[in-house]
């Protein structure tokens, strides 16, 4: 599992370990069941403090995305889809108006931002409910 | 815990380090930064009790190291080079640290020489800069002391057994009972790894932060007045650099006038950017630039 951390980012470094393994489940490169590596294993690998690892992997194992089993070591949830809080749901709705928002006075067009939608989903190859 | 209590060392009347006070807790990587000569060895060499303090105690778990020696078991000083044993070979070596240290693991030292493919020699000095640096370090880690302070450990080392190094090191900090405080000039690396910053000035620690909140204490921005910049702007922020009307500033986010200050005169561009601790190195030290 390769995570890349942008060292110029503002996002605190914690936030980027959460955000990066739960697009890599978006994705599918990592799939329900599959075992991650250690916080030993995944902090050398990225030479980052091991502590700010496990802090993010409490914080995805509170939000359900992973789970931890004692002696065994950490795996992705069954389905951690479903299980996302309804204040995170809020969340990201507000973080979408505010983008909404954003595009509007960028002079980005409703269909352009449609068609980006579309080519996200398409890029982590998460199902919509069209059928 | 490790406890470093009021630490003041004073040589020929001149003050080396002055008032030094921190804890160290277990499970973490501290990173002590600062100018050249500005006595981060000095604090690292006093906190092993190899330098006695003018005043102040170093204390392990409640216990002072210059009063109960056998506590020295638990703290492990490498220097930037192992001068000191280069003459010996690494068995001698071995023997020597076994009588030395208590808890020498003897087995952990072979099975790190040979993860790190290090041959046994028969002068220290034969290895190269890079192997030198890995066998300090093993041999640090060998003695399964709590309290591992490092100088330099990749000063002059090449990317590879750099990174072998810190992975090294993040392993031995991510299994719990070890400690490290190292000193660096390696901002970059240091960034990521450190639990906790000491920034020394002047034989003085000038701020100690947990990384995660110095990016929050701090704001970097680039800003653009219509004319140069306000004089009541000056007073609240650090320029950090200057490129015509383009300043970059860092502006400590407990000044909460500082933001509305600059809204105030409608500034062209005002633009945050990704805060280093680089950034705050050169805001907080870079204030005399002569070399000592």
């Amino acid at each position: 599992m390769l995570l890349n951390i942008d060292p110029k980012s503002v996002t605190p470094l914690y936030e980027q370990v959460i955000q990066q393994i739960k697009e890599l489940c978006a994705r599918g490169v990592l799939s329900p069941n599959e075992k991650l590596p250690s916080v030993r294993e995944l902090s050398a690998q990225m030479l980052i403090n091991p502590n700010t690892v496990s802090k993010a992997y409490r914080e995805l194992e509170r939000q359900g995305v992973i789970v931890s089993i004692h002696g065994r070591g950490t795996f992705i949830s069954e389905d951690f889809i479903s299980e996302q809080t309804p204040a995170q749901r809020e969340k990201i709705k507000n973080e979408l108006k505010q983008l909404v928002i954003d595009s509007y006075y960028a002079g980005v067009q409703k269909e352009t931002l449609f068609s980006w939608l579309e080519d996200f989903y398409e890029e982590i190859g998460g199902e919509d409910d069209e059928s | 815990m490790m406890k470093v209590e009021r630490i003041t060392k004073v040589v020929q009347k001149e003050t080396i380090l002055n008032d030094i006070n921190f804890n160290v807790e277990l499970g973490h990587i501290i990173g002590v930064v600062g100018r050249n000569g500005v006595g981060k060895t000095t604090l690292l060499r006093t906190m092993v009790g190899i330098l006695l303090p003018t005043n102040g105690d170093v204390m392990i778990d409640e216990a002072s190291i210059f009063k109960q020696p056998a506590k020295k078991q638990d703290v492990m000083f490498v220097p930037d080079s192992p001068e000191a044993l280069k003459q010996y070979s690494t068995n001698e070596i071995v023997r020597i640290y076994e009588a030395t240290y208590h808890r020498f693991d003897r087995n952990y030292f072979y099975e790190l020489m040979e993860r790190f493919s290090l041959p046994t020699v028969k002068k220290i000095t034969h290895y190269s800069k890079g192997m030198k640096a890995l066998f300090s370090l093993i041999l640090a880690f060998s003695t399964r002391a709590k309290y591992i302070l490092l100088d330099e450990p990749t000063d002059g080392l090449d990317v590879i057994v750099k990174k072998q190094i810190l992975q090294f090191l993040i392993e031995e900090v991510a299994d719990g009972d070890v400690s490290i405080i190292i000193s660096s000039h390696r901002l970059d690396e240091l960034e990521f790894m450190c639990d906790e910053i000491i920034l020394m000035k002047d034989g003085s620690i000038e701020s100690h932060y947990e990384l995660a909140e110095m990016k929050t204490m701090y704001k970097k921005v680039q800003v653009v007045f219509e004319k140069e910049m306000p004089a009541d702007v000056t007073k609240h922020v650090n320029i950090l650099n200057q490129t015509g009307r383009v300043y970059t500033l860092i502006i400590d986010q407990s000044d909460e006038e500082a933001e509305q200050v600059i809204a105030n005169h409608q500034p062209v561009l005002f633009e945050e950017l990704p805060i280093s601790l680089e950034d705050l190195f050169v805001t907080k030290l870079g204030g005399d630039s002569d070399v000592s």
